[in-house]
């Protein structure tokens, strides 16, 4: 009898072995919100909340310490441990209301934020724009479903390190700023997952550059069409097999979004983010740079014109890949990252050299490249532990994650 | 003396039991064996909706299987089965519709259960070819699927000691695009 069980429990788990993985629900106050009922904070408004924060009730989930950084459109809060939260806020009559859930970035969970600054805890400056040291946020978080049980409380203690501030440090978050496979609420490689990943609290993004069978460069990180990555269709196989158009029509991601063209995803960065690095993982070793240079010109033309401070790199993971660099008219003058060593980065002129961080945080090589006038990234870095001696022992400029907030708090909470 | 008693009765025991395998009349031998039928696609997709898919489709399968003794054989199958065709019309002016072949490779373990009825599993792998028409060009793109399963439920009657028919149903599970069949078959297989 135990061996009947035991072979039915083997044949269900291979059959459901290689099923989809389960949603993640983002919880949410739903359409009937507070805050639905408040104003928008104006930019200068935001910028005083910014800061190191003390927490002195909910310190159980979210540690002693915590920072919270305003993106685009979204309030950041960023732990010690991979907790972190996305929040979003509004003000009335000088109260600041701020609503979101919170999530654990190494498993599921996830649950209800919400909290507010009283008008005499700092609501009223933060509303005139004008700083202040004295910003309390109270409220409530929740550890299972909609539930609001346990209480939060955040005293300011410090702005981040103008020094800090004033250097340029990347954070950039892959796959167009998540991975599916950490159940996040839209599709990695989207234009939905670009339009989201500020909200984690990245600064710049990776996206992998395949060709269409037309040639037309696409996003998208496996070399086949999956139930990994897209939702269930008539259409599966190697994604250079099939047209732009057929892929258009017949795939859609996880969360539902198409598969974006380079082009589109890139013009999305440009006009609707405030994302400043944008690295082009090449998928294709060769024969793909005829046709993404001149997309990454025309874009950095664009956001030139619309006076973004943006910069696009053509990532060189391969000598193939350097090869068929080398061999575009403009190599020299065209941005580019080069994930091997020193001597490629110099032979093909490029502005970012990114080895892997298995490689340690090589401080002797990372300097010899600062006194070219280039910089140095490192990927793709995930573990706590080792996020924070990269960002404390190395000299890296940047980082690129799947954790963009765990890299954000290590980066915002050093002096300098 | 009790010792040598048990030894020469446990070498009698053994050459019984050596010899009631030997006389059996079931030697070690081969077989081919041909099967057409049925086969039902499961339509699981997120993007089409079930009524919209062609499922019934006429499935082949080819099987060598060695028999070496009285209940347990192995062998290899393969087939050829139509998994699913999909008709999209995708716009006004486009219509598209795209077809999913599949030749599973299996390693088969077949049990003889009762006279007669077996029951077998296969795992293997399994080449997907889909055909795509409409919108230019007439793409064909081949995949691999490795991790698949098949159970089968088999009848077969010997009509001599050559030639034997009989019935299978098996089910299809194929791993890299989650897709499910199942089909019924009508066998023809000869013993070599």
């Amino acid at each position: 009898m135990k061996n009947w069980l035991l072979t039915i429990f083997c044949m269900a788990l291979l059959m459901a072995g290689c099923n989809k993985s389960k949603d993640v629900p983002v919880p949410s106050e739903g359409p009937n919100s507070f805050l639905t009922q408040t104003y928008p904070l104006p930019d200068n408004s935001r910028k005083i909340m910014d800061g190191i924060y003390k927490v002195t009730a909910g310190n159980e989930l979210f540690g002693d310490q915590v920072v919270l950084k305003w993106s685009r459109k979204k309030l950041t809060m960023m732990c010690s441990d991979g907790h972190y939260s996305v929040l979003d806020v509004g003000q009335l009559d000088s109260v600041i209301v701020i609503q979101g859930y919170w999530r654990y970035c190494y498993n599921d969970n996830t649950g209800l934020l919400n909290a507010y600054i009283a008008r005499d805890e700092g609501g009223s400056e933060i509303v005139n724009g004008v700083t202040t040291p004295m910003i309390i946020l109270r409220g409530a978080y929740g550890k299972t479903g909609n539930e609001l049980d346990k209480a939060l409380e955040l005293v300011y203690q410090r702005p981040i390190s103008p020094a800090l501030l004033s250097k340029k440090f990347s954070i950039l978050a892959h796959r167009s700023g998540g991975r599916t496979s950490d159940h996040l609420p839209v599709s990695e490689n989207s234009i939905a997952m670009i339009n989201f990943t500020e909200g984690l609290g990245s600064t710049g993004i990776e996206v992998d550059v395949q060709l269409t069978r037309d040639g037309i460069p696409v996003l998208f990180h496996d070399g086949d069409i999956n139930i990994r990555l897209t939702q269930k269709g008539p259409l599966s196989g190697p994604i250079h097999d099939f047209t732009y158009m057929q892929l258009y029509y017949l795939v859609s991601l996880i969360h539902g979004e198409h598969i974006p063209r380079l082009n589109d995803a890139l013009m999305f960065v440009v006009d609707s983010t405030l994302i400043t690095d944008v690295y082009l993982d090449m998928k294709e070793n060769v024969n793909s740079m005829s046709t993404v240079i001149p997309i990454q010109k025309e874009m950095l033309q664009r956001a030139k014109d619309k006076g973004r401070d943006l910069h696009i790199y053509v990532g060189l993971p391969s000598q193939d890949a350097i090869n068929d660099f080398m061999n575009q008219p403009d190599y020299l003058i065209t941005p580019s990252l080069c994930e091997l060593t020193v001597d490629d980065v110099v032979r093909t002129n490029s502005m970012v050299w990114a080895p892997r961080w298995t490689e340690g945080t090589q401080n002797d090589l990372v300097a010899q490249i600062h006194t070219q006038g280039r910089i140095a990234w490192t990927w793709t870095l995930d573990n706590v532990e080792w996020i924070k001696e990269y960002i404390n022992d190395g000299n890296f400029n940047g980082i690129l994650t799947n954790y963009p907030f765990v890299v954000g708090y290590y980066h915002y909470i050093r002096e300098k | 003396m009790k010792k040598i008693t048990v030894i020469i009765l446990f070498c009698l025991l053994a050459c019984f039991n050596v010899r009631s395998q030997e006389g059996n009349s079931r030697v070690t031998h081969f077989s081919l064996a041909i099967g057409a039928g049925w086969s039902h696609y499961f339509a699981n997709m997120d993007l089409v909706p079930a009524r919209n898919v062609h499922k019934e489709f006429i499935g082949t399968s080819f099987q060598f299987m060695w028999e070496p003794e009285y209940r347990l054989s192995l062998g290899l199958e393969t087939g050829l089965y139509r998994i699913f065709k999909v008709d999209s019309v995708l716009t006004k002016e486009y219509t598209m519709d795209s077809r999913m072949y599949m030749i599973p490779l299996l390693l088969v373990i077949r049990m003889r259960i009762v006279d007669h009825f077996y029951l077998s599993v296969a795992p293997g792998l399994a080449i997907q070819l889909l055909q795509i028409r409409g919108i230019g060009e007439t793409i064909s793109s081949t995949q691999y699927s490795f991790a698949n399963f098949e159970a089968c439920a088999s009848y077969l009657y010997p009509l001599s000691k050559r030639f034997v028919v009989g019935c299978e149903a098996r089910f299809f599970y194929i791993g890299a695009t989650n897709d499910n069949i199942m089909s019924l078959n009508a066998v023809f297989a000869l013993r070599l």
